[in-house]
C-alpha cells in the first residue's frame, strides 16, 4: 500500500540556479525500509526535507511536481499536523536536544506535551519507548550532557514517542562510533518491525545491506536506481557513481572472474556464507 | 538546592507566583516607605524571609557579591564625591560628606531591597517552576520556550567556549596574559562561539517542528505544579497589607 508519492518533483533552493532534486519519481509503500544512497551534494537530506514538508514551508525555494502523502498533497497539511504523521531525525544529536527540558524522560515527552496528549498517556508511551530505545537508564540526566549516541537515541525515543507511521531519519550514525551505530541500526530495525515505514539516509552500506529492504540511489539530484536492495546494490555500475557497493558484491565479482560460479547478488556476509558452504559442501 | 529545600521548607514550598508577589510587595515597600531605618528595616526583614525559608547561606553569598558589593561602592562614591555642608571627616584630598552618606545609605538600601528580594526568590524557586507558572497565567509557549532554552544554554555554550579556547590555544593564539592579550582572545573565540550557535539554530528550528512545537492544541504538562489554598492565602495577606502600607504612606 502506497503512503507517500512523489510525482515529477524538482526542487530549487532560494539563489541556486540548478534544482538540488530534479524530475524525482518515487513510490513509498507502507511498511517498508528505503535506503537513500548517494554521493555528498547528490540532493539526499533535501530529498528527506521535501518527504518531511520542510520544503517549501521553511525553506523556501521553487518546489514543483507534488507529493502525496496518504491520498492528500502534502501542502494541503500544515508543519504541525505532520509532526505525527512524519517523524525526522538527523544527523547532528547535538541539535537534536531542544533545550525545553532538563531530564531525558521529560525532552522525550515534550513532543507529546504539545499534542496535547493527557498526562497518564504521556508517561505510559514515553516508558516504551525508552526500554526499545535503551534510554531508561539515562531517565534522570540532562540531555545535554550525553554522548552523541545517547543524544541520538534520545532524539529517536523523542520521535518514536509521538507514533508516527513514517520516519525520516537523515545520516542518525554519521558522528557516532561503530558500537553505538550497531545500536541505532537495532532501533531501527525494532521500529520496521512495529510496522513503521522507514526512509533512511545512510552512507555505511554493509548495515543497508543487512536491515533494508529497498535502496533508492541518487546522483546530481536525479533518481539513478530504485528498487530491492539485491538488484540494486548487486549492480557494479554504480561504483563508478561513486557508491561503495557492499564487499562481498565485490568479493562475488572476483570469484566469477576466477572462474568460480556464486550468486552475484550476495550482499551481506550471511550469503556469503551461505553461498561458499554450498559450493564447498559440493 | 533549590529542589530540596523546596520539599522541606513551607515558605519555599509555596507557588512561585506566591513568592513573587511576596518578593515584589516587600521591594516595592522598601522603595516607597520614607528614611533610611525603615528601608533598612525592610532589609531585615528580606533576611528573616531568607532564613526561614532555609536558604539563608546561598542569599547571604549572593547578596554580599553582587548588591554588597554594589552598596560599598556607592556609599564611597556619593559620601566622597556629593556636594554638601556637613563634613565628616577628611583625608588627603577627599572630604566625606554627612548629605553624600545619607544618599548612598538611602539608596543603597533600595537596592539591597530589591536585589535582595530577587535573590531571595531564585534562591526558593526553580525558573521550571516560574515559567510553568507563568505559562499558565497566559504566557505563551514560544516565550517560557525562549526563557527555559536560553537559561539551558549558557552552560552549554560556556563548555564550547572552553573548548574554542583550547582549540585556538592550540593553534598557537595566545590566551593567557594581561588585558590586552585576552582582549584580543575575545574575537578568536567569540566568532566560532556566536556562528556555531547560529549554525544550530536551522536545525534546531526542524526538531521543534517534528517535535509538534507548531501544533495549535492546548499543551499538556508532564512536570506539572499546583496553587494551593495556603497560597491563596497568602497572596491575599500580601496584597493586603501592601495596600495597607501604600495608604498608609499617603496619609501620614
Amino acid at each position: 500500500m502506497t503512503c507517500i508519492e512523489l510525482k515529477n518533483v524538482t526542487y530549487t533552493y532560494p539563489l541556486s540556479k540548478t534544482p538540488c532534486v530534479s524530475h524525482a519519481d518515487l513510490v513509498i509503500e507502507k511498511g517498508k525500509f528505503y535506503a537513500v544512497i548517494g554521493a555528498n551534494g547528490s540532493g539526499k537530506t533535501t530529498l528527506c526535507n521535501i518527504i518531511r514538508g520542510f520544503i517549501p514551508e521553511f525553506y523556501q525555494g521553487e518546489l514543483e511536481g507534488s507529493v502525496i502523502l496518504d491520498g492528500k498533497n502534502l501542502n494541503e497539511y500544515t508543519l504541525g499536523e505532520l509532526a505525527p504523521k512524519i517523524g525526522y531525525v538527523f544527523q547532528n544529536p547535538f541539535n537534536q536536544i531542544t533545550g525545553a527540558r532538563d531530564n531525558v524522560y521529560e525532552e522525550i515527552a515534550y513532543g507529546l506535551e504539545n499534542l496535547g496528549v493527557p498526562v497518564d498517556t504521556i508517561r505510559k508511551k514515553v516508558e516504551e519507548v525508552m526500554e526499545i530505545t535503551n534510554t531508561v537508564y539515562l531517565a534522570e540526566k540532562n540531555p545535554f550532557e550525553l554522548s552523541g549516541g545517547q543524544q541520538q537515541r534520545v532524539a529517536l525515543a523523542s520521535v518514536l514517542a509521538l507514533e508516527p507511521d513514517i520516519f525520516v531519519i537523515d545520516e542518525p550514525t554519521s558522528q557516532l562510533d561503530p558500537k553505538e551505530t550497531e545500536r541505532v541500526f537495532d532501533i531501527i530495525d525494532r521500529m520496521k518491525k512495529m510496522g513503521k515505514t522507514i526512509i533512511l539516509v545512510e552512507h555505511k552500506i554493509e548495515l543497508i545491506a543487512k536491515y533494508a529492504d529497498d535502496v533508492i540511489v541518487l546522483e546530481n539530484g536525479c533518481v539513478i536506481r530504485s528498487g530491492e536492495k539485491h538488484e540494486v546494490l548487486s549492480d557494479l555500475s554504480l561504483i563508478e557513481k561513486g557508491i561503495d557497493l557492499p564487499q562481498t558484491v565485490l568479493l562475488a565479482d572476483e570469484l566469477q572472474k576466477k572462474g568460480i560460479l556464486v550468486d552475484e547478488k550476495i550482499i551481506t556476509k550471511e550469503e556469503m556464507a551461505q553461498q561458499l558452504k554450498n559450493l564447498i559442501g559440493r | 538546592m533549590t529542589e530540596s529545600v523546596q520539599k522541606t521548607n513551607k515558605i519555599a514550598a509555596l507557588y512561585p507566583l506566591t513568592k513573587f508577589y511576596i518578593a515584589i510587595a516587600i521591594a516595592a515597600t522598601a522603595v516607597i516607605l520614607p528614611g533610611i531605618k525603615l528601608k533598612a528595616i525592610c532589609f531585615v526583614a528580606v533576611n528573616i524571609l531568607a532564613a526561614a525559608s532555609g536558604v539563608y547561606g546561598v542569599f547571604l553569598r549572593r547578596v554580599k557579591n553582587s548588591v554588597g558589593v554594589l552598596f560599598i561602592i556607592l556609599v564611597i562614591i556619593q559620601t566622597f564625591f556629593t556636594a554638601g555642608d556637613t563634613v565628616l571627616f577628611s583625608f588627603w584630598i577627599f572630604t566625606a560628606k554627612l548629605e553624600g552618606l545619607l544618599f548612598a545609605l538611602k539608596l543603597g538600601f533600595i537596592l539591597a531591597n530589591v536585589g535582595g528580594c530577587l535573590i531571595w526568590f531564585f534562591a526558593v524557586t526553580t525558573e521550571k517552576d516560574f515559567v510553568l507558572a507563568l505559562e499558565k497565567k497566559g504566557l505563551s509557549s514560544k516565550a517560557s520556550y525562549v526563557v527555559l532554552s536560553t537559561l539551558q544554554m549558557v552552560p552549554v555554550l560556556k563548555k564550547r567556549s572552553e573548548v574554542i579556547m583550547n582549540a585556538q590555544r592550540a593553534r598557537g593564539v595566545e590566551t593567557e596574559g594581561n588585558l590586552l592579550v585576552r582582549a584580543k582572545v575575545f574575537v578568536p573565540t567569540l566568532v566560532p562561539l556566536v556562528l556555531s550557535a547560529i549554525q544550530g539554530t536551522e536545525e534546531r528550528a526542524l526538531t521543534l517542528e517534528a517535535r509538534g512545537f507548531s501544533v495549535e492544541t492546548k499543551s499538556t504538562h508532564l512536570y506539572d505544579i499546583e496553587e494551593r489554598p495556603v497560597d491563596k492565602i497568602m497572596t491575599a495577606v500580601t496584597a493586603v497589607l501592601f495596600v495597607l502600607i501604600v495608604i498608609g504612606r499617603i496619609l501620614l
